[in-house]
């Protein structure tokens, strides 16, 4: 993933945003475009804090293997 | 807008899977409804073709081709540029958005003819003229990808893709009904108890099983990332706002500017696919129908229809 992915979805979400705000605000069916920003913004968010959570995870798990054990510090 | 009676279907098929439960169609008879809704479209299409026919039909024609051939290359650069994908897998997925959707048209026609909203009877012809120049387009975006085969490969390569291309399923049944409708004429109106009475119930069960499979998919959305999603709304969007514009253009009524939006708005995800699998072997071909299928369709069914339909009543008329 990419920055400019990340640009292009958080436009894809203000845009569905915005549309559906405006839609709504003239009588219009709105919600549908608000539910679709809102789901695209928690799939946005929820997938990038996933594999950094998995990193973060992965990084405890080497730190803990790669830690002095006490043979080492005697050595 | 009330959601319409068929649609209510697809959210019956989605909430099931995504509840587990096991509503489970036979393969069979899955086949048998998509052969029933393109051979009902086809005839419908080619009755009013045979009254409604005239010399500005092939303007209009040409003009649908060219759009058709147009969408893709909006799609290219942004999936390539914006979304890191290979070539390859972009122009697939490009040639997914330039063709539509039989599903996504019919339900829009159900929701016209629901609501009484009357459209150029001859619709049918454009949607069979739409399903072919985004197969090639795609074909000339990833053409770098191919040059490395030998001369006889090519050749046999493009038998198999132009025989994909005119002769897949949904080309072959739409528009052979469609000729049988307009050869045929009044005659035809022998096969309407069949073909036209039974067309919401048949697109219902269709559309309980599109629900099933969309949602089956949806895993993968996961795997493939935000931005397919993303993608899959936003082209979607950009399509009906062209379609529209087109519509305007050739002096369609509100009901056919609707039904252009939609087919703009539509993602291929059964002729596409097959096409893509022999042209693009190398081309990805689950993240382009979970694109399509998973994300595009239902975004359609349940909120760009109704959207297409209240944009272009409440400005466009």
């Amino acid at each position: 993933m990419n920055t400019s992915s990340l640009y292009f979805e958080l436009a894809a979400i203000t845009l569905t945003l915005v549309l559906g705000i405006t839609l709504l605000s003239v009588n219009l069916p709105g919600w549908g475009l608000i539910t679709v920003a809102a789901l695209l913004a928690a799939l946005s968010f929820g997938l990038r804090c996933t594999p950094a959570l998995a990193t973060v995870a992965s990084t405890d798990a080497a730190s803990i293997r790669n830690r002095p054990t006490r043979k080492d510090r005697k050595g | 807008m009330q959601l319409d009676v068929v649609t209510a279907f697809f959210l019956l098929g989605a909430s099931a899977q995504l509840l587990k439960a096991p509503i489970k169609m036979p393969a069979g008879l899955y086949q048998s409804l998509t052969l029933f809704l393109l051979i009902a479209i086809g005839l419908k299409g080619g009755i009013a073709l045979a009254e409604y026919g005239n010399s500005t039909l092939l303007w209009q024609s040409l003009c649908i081709i060219a759009f058709g051939a147009l969408l893709p290359l909006f799609a290219f650069p942004v999936l390539q540029k914006l979304g890191g994908l290979s070539r390859t897998d972009a122009a697939s997925i490009a040639a997914h958005y330039g063709s539509v959707s039989i599903a996504t048209f019919a339900v829009a026609m159900a929701i016209l003819d629901a609501r009484e909203i009357s459209y150029e009877p001859y619709f049918p012809l454009f949607v069979a003229l739409l399903e072919i120049p985004a197969i090639a387009v795609g074909l000339l975006l990833a053409r770098n990808q191919t040059e490395q085969a030998s001369t006889g490969q090519k050749t046999a390569a493009m038998k198999k893709v132009l025989h994909e291309i005119f002769l897949n399923q949904g080309v072959l049944l739409l528009t052979g009904a469609l000729l049988v409708g307009w050869w045929a004429g009044d005659q035809s109106q022998k096969l309407m108890p069949f073909f036209g009475s039974l067309f919401h119930g048949v697109l219902a069960l269709f559309l309980l099983e599109m629900g099933r499979l969309a949602m089956s998919r949806l895993s993968l959305l996961r795997q493939y990332g935000a931005f397919i999603a993303s993608f899959g709304v936003v082209m979607p969007l950009f399509g009906a706002l062209m379609g529209a514009m087109l519509a305007q253009l050739l002096n369609f009524s509100a009901g056919g500017t609707i039904l252009l939006a939609t087919l703009g708005a539509s993602a291929s995800y059964i002729a596409v696919p097959a096409a893509m699998s022999v042209a693009l072997p190398k081309a990805n071909a689950s993240l382009s129908i979970t694109s399509s299928l998973t994300v595009t369709f239902p975004f359609n069914v349940l909120v760009g229809i109704p959207l297409y339909s209240a944009l272009t009543l409440n400005f466009l008329t």
